[in-house]
Parts: structure tokens; C-alpha cells; sequence
């Protein structure tokens, strides 16, 4: 649905030229739910905007529902992008016209008579839980209501592709949450495309299908978001996963590491679990077939994409066959082991 | 007296207020070509924006009294005579226009660029973009801009009373200052205030009413 070809932008400056994006290749599938993520100057903005060519790329090509967007005449490109839904940070509403005004604003640049803008202006606003707020201002409503008017704007053209330019980013974790929810209704319900940028990393774990992080102009990582958080490769995308998952030992027990096996310590052991594994009697299992004592250090249980994914860090105490049987059976299992080291018993 | 007053008071109002519109009708579309020449999500044009730009400082930058004088010849094309309240109106709309342009570039100039943004990416035209979007989210600091204006045409019409142009700065000067009739000169002062008060409220209540919505 969505293509960039080897996109390049450029700006000159007076000191000289700063490249913005580098030679990014991206596609986006019909129906998907793309994550970009990035540190802020890493160039999202600019990405996400030379998608609908508010920025036009120095070189290379964007392919939106098949048609080449540099290739067109003004005219042309403005009617494309009606078919563009974008929403924004700071939500962009006209501050003077009515909740229900703003909705209709896209289908007034469109010659759309009044009839037919009032029947789909108060489709949508039920379609985005507005029924009642038509005839309000936007400073008479929350960031999150604003941002619900933002997304019915956008979607009054009937779009097959919507952009989301950190549309959650200036709202609080609540809100936020709604308005994810809102955006994966939506694609559920009316099968759009959704492209987004974003900083946070919860916003990828709750409704993103793929990932891909911007670092400099390129894109480093490219996945689905389940296996990117279980086999993310560059630092950055594991610096993203610690931000948003908690994954490591406590600070006082990770300075009790030791990476030597003596027979005063006993082997530290990160486990995550996937899907069906985390419903499952692992621990408990292990311990009673291989006769040894699992200590939990550190456990935590979050959904990323709706599927449960299970972290926890364990120490396995015992004799050293037991300790190895037990170690071999839980990375035979369908459960991913890291050995972090090891550390003395009476820790804890 | 209070017939001359009355007759000076309706002729300021009209030297003000007729300039106040001439002057809008160019200064108005010239601070929007002005912001757009100068705005690269509109119609940017560098070359157009500095030329019109340094007029409109030239211009501005001529004393009003200077100014009066010297497009007499201009005046007198346009209106047959060069004296009188009718010819003020000459001066008073030159001097208004470029005024305007720069007050409107400035109100334009505040409003949101995320919207210009917004509206681009929903496929609005150039034009689409100033009547849709521009004028109407700068309409509370355009009222404001217009309003100066007015009171600033106020004052200068005062001053067209210097060169037979009539109204209360005439009568001011010619019986106030010239036959040392004090009792005039404070009257027509105290109606300037109460014209000045009169249009300075009701500008700030209509865009008031408008910021209520905000």
C-alpha cells in the first residue's frame, strides 16, 4: 500500500548539507498497522512526511495504492492526498469552527454538498465516539476528544492509508491508550493502512504488526513486533526494549554478577516465555523432575500485541548435574535462555 | 458652533472611515500576497516578497504630512480638487494601505503553522488555504489590526485639517488654535476621544466575541 524506493532528502543550510533520510527502502502492507521509532532528530518527521509529499524526497520514489505521488501535477497530488489521512502531534483542529465544522472542512475543499457532508460528519463522529460534542469548539474538549476529532477529520476522505505523526505523544498514558485502541478499531473495522511515527516504545508493543527504527536518516531494524522483542540485533533497538520492558537484574543484585562458576554461586538464567509457554507449570516442573531449587529474582508479564510475553530471571540451585539437566531442558523447551552469569546463594 | 461641530464630527468619521476601507481593499489582499510570497508551503517568491516589502517600508516610512503634500498632483487626478474632505481621502488611503499590509502579514503570521500543514495534507488549494484556513483562524488579530488602523486614520485625518482637508482637526486648528477659542479646541479634543473610545470598543468586542470560541 505504501512504498518508499531508496528516499533520500537533503537540506541545505547555510553551513552546508544535512542529509535528513537516507536511501530508505520501506513498504508497507494493505491492512498493516508500521511502527517507525526513533530518538527525536532522527528524522521521522521528515519520513513520514515524504509520504504524502509535504516534504519532497531529494531522490527515490513513493508509491501510495500503486501511484507514483512525485511523478504528479499539483492538482493531481492534492487529490491523492485526499485519500491521505494524516493526524498530528498537536492535533491541528481550526480553533473557530465547531467540532462538527472541522470534521466537514475536508469535504467542503472537496465541493461536497451540505446534505451529504452532515450524513457523513455524524457517521463519523459516531464512529469515533463524538455523538454529542458536534456543536462544541475545540478548547472546550480534552487532548484526547481533540485528537478523536483529528482522526474522524482524517478519515472523512475515506483513506486508505492514514499517517500518524506522534499522535499520542502529547497526551497522557490513559488517553493515549484510548486513542491506540481507536486507531486498531478502525483498521479492524474499515481495513486502512497505518503508517506511524512514534518515540514510545508502548505505543509499538500495543497495536504496531511490524517495526522499524530510524537512527540517523536509516532504518537499522526491520521486523514483526514479536520477534522484535525477542531478537531485536542493533543496541538501539535493545536500548528501546529495556526502555519499555523490565528485563534486567535489579542494580543491586546485577553488581553481585559473577562470571565464574564456583561451587559458592549458582547460574543466573533469563527466560521468556511466548503465547502457550506462559501458561504453563515450567518452573515447577523443572524443579520437581531435576531436583533442584528455582529462585525467582526478577518476573514480569506484558502483552505486546496482545500476545503475552514473559521475562523472568531465575537461579537455579542444586547439584551440578541436576543444575545441568535442568538448564539443558529449559533451552530444549520453546522458551528462549540466556545465561547472564552467575551469583553466591546467600544473596537472597 | 454645534452645527459646525456635528458637521466636523461627520466628516472626520467619513474621511476615516471612507480611507479605512479604500485602504483595506489594497492593504488587505497586499499583506496576504505579502505572507504568501514569504511562506514556502504557499506561493514562496523571495524576489516579490523583498520588492514588495521594501515599498511598503518606503512608504510607511514618509511622514504622513510629507506624504499628504506631496501626491497632491495624484489627488487632484483622482478627485478634481486637492483640497477639501473629500481629497483627504487620497493621502489617508495611501497612508492606510501599506499599514494594513504589514498588520495583516503579522496576524497571519500567527496562526498555527501545524494548520497550514494539516490543510495541505488534505489537499486544500493555495486559495482554499487563505479563505479556509488563514483568514478566518487570523479574523480576531485582523479585527485588532483594523482597528488600529482606524484610530490611526483618526489622528492623521486631524491632521489633513492642517491643509484644508476638514473635519474636527480643521475646526481645531481654525478656531481653536488660529482665533484662540479654547472652548472649541477642548471640544473637538474630547469628541477625537470619544471617536477613538467608541471604535476601539467595539473592535475589541468583536474579536473578543470571536476568542470566546478559542
Amino acid at each position: 500500500m505504501i512504498d518508499l524506493k531508496e528516499v533520500t532528502k537533503t537540506y541545505r543550510t547555510k553551513t552546508g548539507s544535512i542529509t535528513a533520510l537516507d536511501n530508505i527502502s520501506l513498504s508497507v502492507k494493505s491492512g498493516e498497522i508500521m511502527g517507525i521509532i526513533g530518538t527525536s532528530g532522527a528524522g521521522k518527521s521528515t519520513l513520514i512526511r515524504c509520504v504524502n509529499l509535504l516534504e519532497r524526497p531529494s531522490k527515490g520514489h513513493v508509491k501510495v495504492d500503486g501511484q507514483s505521488l512525485c511523478d504528479l501535477s499539483p492538482s493531481a497530488l492534492r487529490t491523492s492526498r485526499r485519500h491521505i489521512g494524516m493526524i498530528f502531534q498537536h492535533f491541528n483542529l481550526l480553533s473557530l469552527r465547531t467540532v462538527f465544522d472541522n470534521i466537514a472542512f475536508p469535504l467542503e475543499l472537496t465541493g461536497m454538498s451540505k446534505d451529504d457532508i452532515h450524513q457523513k460528519v455524524t457517521s463519523l463522529l459516531d464512529l469515533v465516539g463524538l455523538e454529542n460534542r458536534g456543536q462544541h469548539y475545540p478548547s472546550e474538549l480534552s487532548g484526547g476528544q481533540k485528537q478523536r476529532v483529528a482522526i474522524a477529520r482524517a478519515l472523512a476522505g475515506d483513506p486508505k492509508v492514514l499517517l500518524c505523526d506522534e499522535a499520542t505523544s502529547a497526551l497522557d498514558p490513559q488517553t493515549s491508550l484510548s486513542i491506540l485502541n481507536l486507531l486498531e478499531q478502525i483498521r479492524d473495522q474499515l481495513g486502512i493502512t497505518i503508517l506511524l511515527i512514534t518515540h514510545d516504545m508502548q505505543v509499538i508493543k500495543h497495536i504496531c504488526d511490524r517495526v522499524a527504527i530510524l537512527e540517523h536518516g536509516k532504518i537499522i531494524e526491520e521486523n514483526t513486533v514479536a520477534e522484535f522483542f525477542t531478537a531485536a540485533k542493533t543496541d538501539i533497538a535493545k536500548e528501546f526494549i529495556a526502555s519499555s520492558i523490565r528485563q534486567d537484574l535489579p542494580k543491586e543484585l546485577a553488581q553481585r554478577l559473577q562470571t565464574e562458576s564456583t561451587d559458592k554461586n549458582a547460574p543466573v538464567i533469563r527466560l521468556w516465555f511466548h503465547d502457550e509457554s506462559t501458561s504453563q507449570p515450567i518452573i515447577a516442573g523443572t524443579c520437581q523432575r531435576f531436583h533442584v531449587d528455582i529462585n525467582i529474582l526478577q518476573a514480569n508479564l506484558e502483552y505486546i500485541h496482545h500476545r503475552p510475553v514473559g521475562i523472568m530471571i531465575i537461579k537455579i540451585e542444586g547439584e551440578d548435574d541436576n543444575i545441568n539437566n535442568a538448564i539443558k531442558h529449559l533451552k530444549a523447551l520453546e522458551i528462549k535462555t540466556e545465561q547472564l552469569g552467575y551469583i553466591t546463594h546467600h544473596v537472597i | 458652533m454645534l452645527f459646525e461641530l456635528a458637521h466636523a464630527t461627520w466628516e472626520t468619521l467619513y474621511m476615516t472611515l471612507l480611507s479605512g476601507v479604500i485602504g483595506s481593499i489594497v492593504g488587505v489582499p497586499l499583506g496576504i500576497v505579502l505572507f504568501c510570497t514569504g511562506n514556502p508551503k504557499l506561493w514562496k517568491n523571495t524576489l516579490a516578497y523583498r520588492t514588495l516589502g521594501a515599498i511598503i517600508n518606503i512608504t510607511r516610512s514618509i511622514p504622513f504630512i510629507i506624504l499628504m503634500i506631496a501626491v497632491i498632483p495624484l489627488t487632484f487626478l483622482i478627485m478634481g480638487t486637492s483640497i477639501g474632505t473629500t481629497a483627504a481621502i487620497v493621502p489617508l488611503s495611501l497612508a492606510a494601505m501599506p499599514f494594513i499590509a504589514r498588520l495583516i502579514e503579522a496576524a497571519l503570521h500567527e496562526v498555527d503553522k501545524g494548520l497550514i500543514e494539516a490543510a495541505s495534507a488534505m489537499g486544500a488549494t493555495a486559495m482554499q488555504m487563505i479563505t479556509k484556513v488563514l483568514l478566518p483562524e487570523a479574523m480576531p488579530s485582523i479585527i485588532n489590526a483594523l482597528t488600529l488602523t482606524l484610530i490611526t486614520l483618526v489622528g492623521y485625518s486631524a491632521m489633513a485639517g492642517a491643509i484644508g482637508g476638514g473635519g474636527l482637526g480643521a475646526l481645531a486648528i481654525n478656531y481653536g488654535y488660529q482665533r484662540f477659542n479654547t472652548t472649541v479646541m477642548i471640544e473637538t479634543v474630547i469628541l477625537l476621544i470619544f471617536i477613538v473610545q467608541v471604535i476601539q470598543m467595539l473592535g475589541d468586542q468583536l474579536s473578543k466575541r470571536l476568542l470566546a470560541k478559542r
